[in-house]
């Protein structure tokens, strides 16, 4: 298993496509830094902003994990390396655990970089216990949508589609949330809730339904049905 | 000292309602150069992913002695990549370092090649990159299903070599082909099978002086 985690970080680390993603999103990244400190969002509430720095965590993180998923998983599955690799003895199980935790690593410098400037540069009230919690579940979700992404481009058929389907609705999701993010935080605290503890429960259980889901599509993955199931790009 | 390499004993495989393998038994020796060949569709392939665990079996027993690597009949290189940054990517799955390669790539004629671009390469050279990558894996058994299939006659000749060094360096190794003079000029066993079936089992002393081809044809006509 250490061979796969060493051979996938390094393919992920020379891959052009992966950099080109890694640096747009380090673009992003610098653009939300340069509106922090021209107090764009000064008027922004505690909350909103803890919402804010969600989304750009969740949304950069799952955006490059979709464009490593599709550069290695995709690219595995589709010129029949993966029989290659089950003909030598690597299981399968093993190859998603570790593309896995691989691609969550590569994902995570970027989003972990924003953290780190909202925490140090955003006046939140929250404690320290509560931002990192925040965070850390964030992590967690992260972790089960690659498991997920990962499990399920096995199964998938129609590759492109798929790929579609997650970059389409991330961009939807970073997009609404940063546009409603008022409405939203209002329609929590009409239950008497803070935003940070919604966003703590839905990551929570999210990431369990996730991780389960692909700890179950990876026990009924077997070599024969890898085999026939080819898939297509177009 | 192992006599068999690989022990396969009564094995059964179907597909839904079709049976391909039904009590199946061979037995292939230790450092040997092992052939199955047979018509399309016979089962070649499906025998050699049920000896490399791809498929499951059904029914009976594959005792294996040593590790294996395959090389498949279609290309799974990085075609972005360079000869040799697939050899060392695929090192790093499988564990070895690419040092000392120019042994078997001389042989192979594919030394000079390996700083170029996989997708400049012909069918032939892909061939013979993935049968590097496969001997670098240092595995007791390799498998090749048609390692010569839309190769040039160059490449064959020096596909052939290297199997020999192989089975010199004490590796097993199972081939399927189409090409029976192919197969004539390098295993020292041979075994046809069609449908599953075990149609013959051949030594290459046993087939000396007589036509493979003829062969063939008359033991698949018998067995129709």
């Amino acid at each position: 298993m250490n061979n796969v985690k060493k051979a996938s970080f390094n393919y992920m680390l020379k891959s052009k496509g992966n950099i080109i993603t890694i640096l747009t999103m380090l673009v992003l990244y610098i653009l939300v830094c340069v509106g922090i400190y021209a107090g764009v969002f000064k008027t922004k509430s505690e909350q909103e902003m803890a919402l804010i720095m969600y989304i750009l965590i969740l949304g950069i993180t799952l955006l490059i994990a979709n464009s490593l998923v599709l550069d290695l998983t995709v690219k595995d599955k589709l010129s029949n390396r993966i029989e290659f690799f089950l003909a030598a003895n690597i299981k399968i199980k093993d190859l998603i655990l570790a593309y896995s935790e691989q691609m969550l690593k590569m994902a995570s410098f970027v989003p972990f970089m924003v953290f780190m400037t909202f925490y140090y540069f955003i006046d939140f009230e929250y404690s320290f216990m509560q931002i990192v919690i925040l965070y850390m579940t964030t992590v967690a979700l992260s972790y089960s949508e690659v498991l997920f992404l990962n499990t399920y481009t096995f199964y998938a058929q129609k590759n492109k589609l798929f790929k579609n389907v997650i970059i389409f609705g991330t961009f939807l999701i970073i997009y609404l949330s940063g546009m409603f993010s008022k409405e939203l935080i209002a329609l929590v605290e009409q239950f008497g809730l803070d935003i940070i503890y919604v966003i703590i429960g839905f990551n929570l259980i999210l990431s369990s339904v996730l991780y389960l889901v692909s700890r179950k599509k990876i026990k009924d993955l077997n070599n024969e049905l890898l085999i026939k199931q080819r898939g297509q790009w177009e | 000292m192992i006599q068999n390499m690989i022990e396969i004993e009564k094995i059964s495989k179907s597909f839904g309602s079709r049976t391909l393998f039904e009590d199946f038994s061979l037995d292939i020796k230790n450092n040997s150069i092992h052939a199955i060949i047979g018509p399309n569709g016979s089962g070649k392939t499906t025998l050699l992913r049920m000896l490399t665990g791809l498929y499951e079996i059904d029914g009976g027993r594959i005792k294996s002695n040593g590790s294996h690597a395959m090389l498949l009949e279609n290309d799974y290189l990085y075609e972005e990549k360079s000869g040799l940054e697939n050899l060392k990517l695929f090192g790093l799955y499988f564990g070895y370092k690419a040092q000392d390669y120019e042994r078997y790539s001389d042989l192979l004629n594919l030394t000079g090649e390996l700083d170029k671009r996989v997708s400049t390469y012909s069918k032939g050279m892909k061939r013979k990159l993935s049968l590097l990558v496969v001997i670098m894996m240092n595995r007791d058994i390799i498998y090749l299903d048609e390692a010569t299939s839309g190769v040039d006659p160059i490449s064959r000749v020096e596909i052939r070599k290297i199997i020999s060094q192989l089975k010199n360096d004490g590796k097993t190794v199972i081939i399927t082909s189409h090409d029976l003079s192919e197969v004539e000029k390098i295993a020292e066993q041979i075994t046809m099978i069609k449908e599953g079936d075990l149609v013959f089992n051949l030594s290459h002393k046993e087939i000396e002086g007589k036509s493979l081809e003829d062969i063939f044809i008359k033991a698949g006509e018998r067995n129709e």
